[in-house]
């Protein structure tokens, strides 16, 4: 009989943007100044309560007439929506005033497309942050030579309320260990939400 | 039902599942259970413990000793703390692949 617990699975709260190169940003606003890539710019949101997002612009060829303008977001942060307008404001060297963009659904993560996920917890080990902004909690297990975890990738997690994701987390994972026969729900922190669960 | 060690995290204890755990050492001030399980020819899977304080070697046979205590009781939940030092909280785990010992 397989132990394990329940996830419920919300896109409400938004998603992170998605890594990587991102396209289609306008630049009617913007004057390109220069070649180079800026530091991280953040990700601002003019509709939407997305944060924490930032990016990086570079720019090359500037004045041969076949520029290129690449976005390319580092840090996802949180609470993004399809539809949101997001702008990124130049530093006065590669460009000034403003990139914009409306975010459609490649810009963001995937998310998982259930409602629910079960989580075994007959490998499993303990729990741990995948990193100090407590975007994602990783359960691990071993078995014979195989190392993996799975990840709740987190949206709303913070560098403060990261001790009590954990926690949370842990306490379900004994829950579903202690107690066969049960499925107990995970039960995050108020304002926190999981989008994905996957076996890495 | 799975042998469980709890260790003191912030305002709760993280869990560890020891089922399987066969030895205890201490090594660079940390605690590393090994466990029944192979990684790869003549490995095996580890978990190392690192505590907000420094584990010495009598700590890690205080921690065998609880270990093979919880896994003769079924579906057991312990709290280990440090007997040098009983503030001492879980910084973080590791899992890692040790020659046999």
């Amino acid at each position: 009989m397989a132990n394990q617990f329940i996830v419920n699975l919300s896109t409400a709260d938004g998603l992170p943007m998605k890594a990587g190169t991102l396209a289609g940003w306008d630049e009617t606003g913007a004057t390109i100044d220069a070649d180079g890539t800026t530091a991280a710019i953040d990700v601002v949101s003019s509709t939407g309560s997305g944060s924490g997002a930032k990016a990086t612009v570079t720019v090359t060829g500037q004045g041969t007439g076949a520029e290129t303008v690449t976005v390319t977001i580092t840090v996802g942060g949180d609470g993004y929506a399809v539809g949101d307008e997001v702008s990124l404001t130049g530093d006065g060297v590669v460009f000034t005033g403003a990139l914009t963009l409306t975010l459609d659904a490649a810009a963001l993560v995937t998310p998982d497309s259930e409602a629910q996920a079960l989580v075994p917890v007959d490998y499993a080990l303990f729990v741990q942050l995948a990193d100090s902004a407590a975007g994602a909690v990783d359960m691990r297990q071993i078995q014979p030579e195989h190392n993996r975890y799975w990840r709740l990738s987190l949206n709303g997690g913070t560098s403060d309320n990261a001790e009590a994701i954990l926690l949370s987390v842990n306490n379900a994972m004994r829950e579903a260990m202690q107690a066969p026969h049960r499925n107990p729900v995970l039960a995050l922190p108020e304002g926190v939400t999981c989008y994905d669960v996957k076996l890495s | 039902m799975a042998s469980l060690i709890e260790m003191k995290y912030g305002t709760g204890t993280l869990s560890l599942n020891v089922d399987g755990v066969f030895r205890v050492d201490a090594d660079s001030n940390n605690a590393v259970c090994f466990y029944n399980t192979p990684s790869s020819a003549g490995s095996v899977w580890a978990v190392t413990i690192d505590m907000s304080e420094n584990v010495t070697a009598s700590d890690a046979a205080a921690l065998e000793l609880l270990i093979k205590r919880a896994q003769q009781v079924e579906g057991s939940k312990t709290l280990f703390e440090l007997p040098s030092n009983s503030d001492a909280t879980v910084s973080s785990m590791a899992v890692s692949s040790e020659t046999y010992p």
